[in-house]
């Protein structure tokens, strides 16, 4: 065992943390949000898991891949759904959330279903997901509402999705060419998508310690 | 070689993305904080205004009943009573003399002077008519020429002119007639030095005197555990001008200063 597969192991595990978190201690959250969110955390690490228990071949993994985007970022919609509070930015999300599942069904169908490579609904997921939280943040501080912003759990969220989906969407829009780079530029992009997946939980759980004794 | 150099930028670049995310999100984060202070203190300053506003509205309204009070007494009462004293006298005159009734209306017209010169000083107290009359220079003087100390001095560089308004100085004088009443009641000095003066747009009422005296800290803590209704007032008198009062002493002398701007009340 080398230790990038040490690393995979770390990153593939990291959801346990949150996971954890968000059933043993955290009483305080809002019980919509702390549903989706743990749904969304445990589709996250199931893949994972899956993968060190069964060798996948390439097919699988498309298969497993294209299935976990589909339905995580319908449970990322949902998540974003609840951090709005005005009717036109619950609307916006249903209407992002609704393109992201109509191209992700078309292309399903388009490209002999979901064992082929399907970038495009991932890049959309991602796009969707930058823009939902750009789109947050700039409400939040034009409404000024919240005092303590760190101790304030759809911050921490957002902030974990944006650079989630801000560092693996990059890797994404360049699958062709970085596909058929050297073996260290592979491993390069896949590091990163390691580091993204342990930073992403680290700040979910972050966010998690931060809101124990407040309400959101 | 071209496809390696653009493996290399597109990683080199996606590396930088995730680092400028990272300090988008810190920047973010700071930016928040800055505003949501500066927004904490605004609305700090709008509450501070409104209850500097309601303070002067409610110091305003005392000061105008007690006017009207003043007057009543004055212009009612007083001559009621003197009325009262010339029917007494005329009484008196009609009956004999050395009888036991001119005997008890000399009592009357004895106890008859002593209400109206409660009623006057009664009336004085409310509104010092003489601040209103002679202004605040003169009425400063003239309570420093009745004060029972042997060595006392004012000096002042203002000429009454230059204090236009009627509030600044009523609370001035209300400040000072409170400070002096408690220098001489629980610290009697028996020298002191009154200095009313404007200096860069300040007006400075300084208080020197030879008695103990006492510090800011001492003063503090002296208005905390105190409930008099006089240092309160004082107090609420100081906000409104806006101004600040020290305490200061030495092994010989203390010093009691009253700063407050210029002009103040007219401007906020």
């Amino acid at each position: 065992m080398n230790w990038l597969d040490v690393f995979i192991v770390i990153s593939n595990f990291s959801y346990i943390v949150p996971i954890t978190g968000l059933l043993l201690y955290n009483r305080r959250i809002d019980f919509q949000l702390k549903f989706i969110l743990l749904l969304y955390l445990t589709i996250s690490f199931i893949p994972g898991i899956l993968s060190e228990i069964i060798p996948f071949s390439a097919k699988i993994s498309y298969m497993v891949i294209n299935i976990y985007t589909l339905i995580a970022g319908i449970f990322v919609f949902g998540i974003f759904r609840l951090f709005f509070t005005e009717k036109k930015n619950k609307q916006l999300t249903w209407i992002l959330g609704l393109m992201f599942l109509i191209t992700s069904i078309y292309f399903a169908i388009t490209e002999n279903g979901f064992s082929h490579s399907n970038t495009i609904p991932y890049i959309i997921l991602s796009l969707s997901v930058m823009f939902l939280v750009l789109y947050y943040f700039r409400s939040v501080f034009m409404k000024l509402e919240i005092i303590e912003l760190t101790k304030h759990l759809p911050f921490w969220i957002s902030s974990a999705m944006l650079i989630y989906f801000g560092s693996t969407i990059f890797f994404s829009l360049f699958e062709e060419i970085l596909r058929g780079s050297d073996n260290w530029v592979f491993y390069y992009t896949f590091q990163i998508q390691l580091s993204a997946t342990i930073l992403f939980n680290i700040l979910i759980t972050i966010g998690l310690w931060r809101t124990r004794q407040t309400y959101c | 070689m071209e496809n390696e150099t653009n493996i290399l930028l597109i990683v080199m670049t996606g590396s930088a993305v995730v680092f400028i995310l990272i300090l988008a999100i810190l920047f973010f984060v700071v930016i928040y904080r800055n505003k949501i202070v500066e927004r904490e203190k605004e609305h700090t300053l709008i509450i501070k205004n409104k209850e500097l506003q309601l303070l002067r509205s409610i110091i305003d309204t005392q000061e105008n009943e007690r006017e009207k009070i003043a007057a009543n007494l004055h212009d009612e009462v007083g001559p009621l009573l003197s009325t009262l004293k010339l029917n007494l006298t005329k009484h008196k005159r009609s009956i004999e003399k050395n009888t036991l009734e001119a005997e008890h209306i000399e009592n009357d017209k004895i106890f008859l002077d002593k209400i109206i010169e409660n009623v006057r000083s009664v009336s004085h107290d409310l509104t010092p008519h003489f601040l209103l009359k002679f202004g605040l220079i003169k009425s400063i003087q003239s309570f420093i020429n009745q004060l029972p100390i042997p060595d006392k001095y004012f000096t002042t560089n203002i000429i009454e002119d230059q204090l236009t308004s009627k509030q600044v100085k009523l609370n001035i004088y209300r400040v000072f007639l409170e400070l002096m009443n408690n220098l001489i009641k629980h610290d009697p000095p028996t020298n002191i030095q009154v200095f009313l003066e404007i200096q860069n747009k300040e007006i400075i009422l300084k208080i020197s005197h030879n008695g103990q005296g006492i510090t800011n800290q001492e003063f503090e803590v002296f208005a905390n555990n105190s409930n008099g209704l006089g240092l309160n007032s004082m107090q609420s008198r100081v906000i409104i001008l806006n101004g600040k009062l020290y305490f200061s002493k030495n092994e010989n002398s203390a010093e009691i200063k009253l700063i407050t701007p210029y002009n103040n009340y007219e401007t906020n």
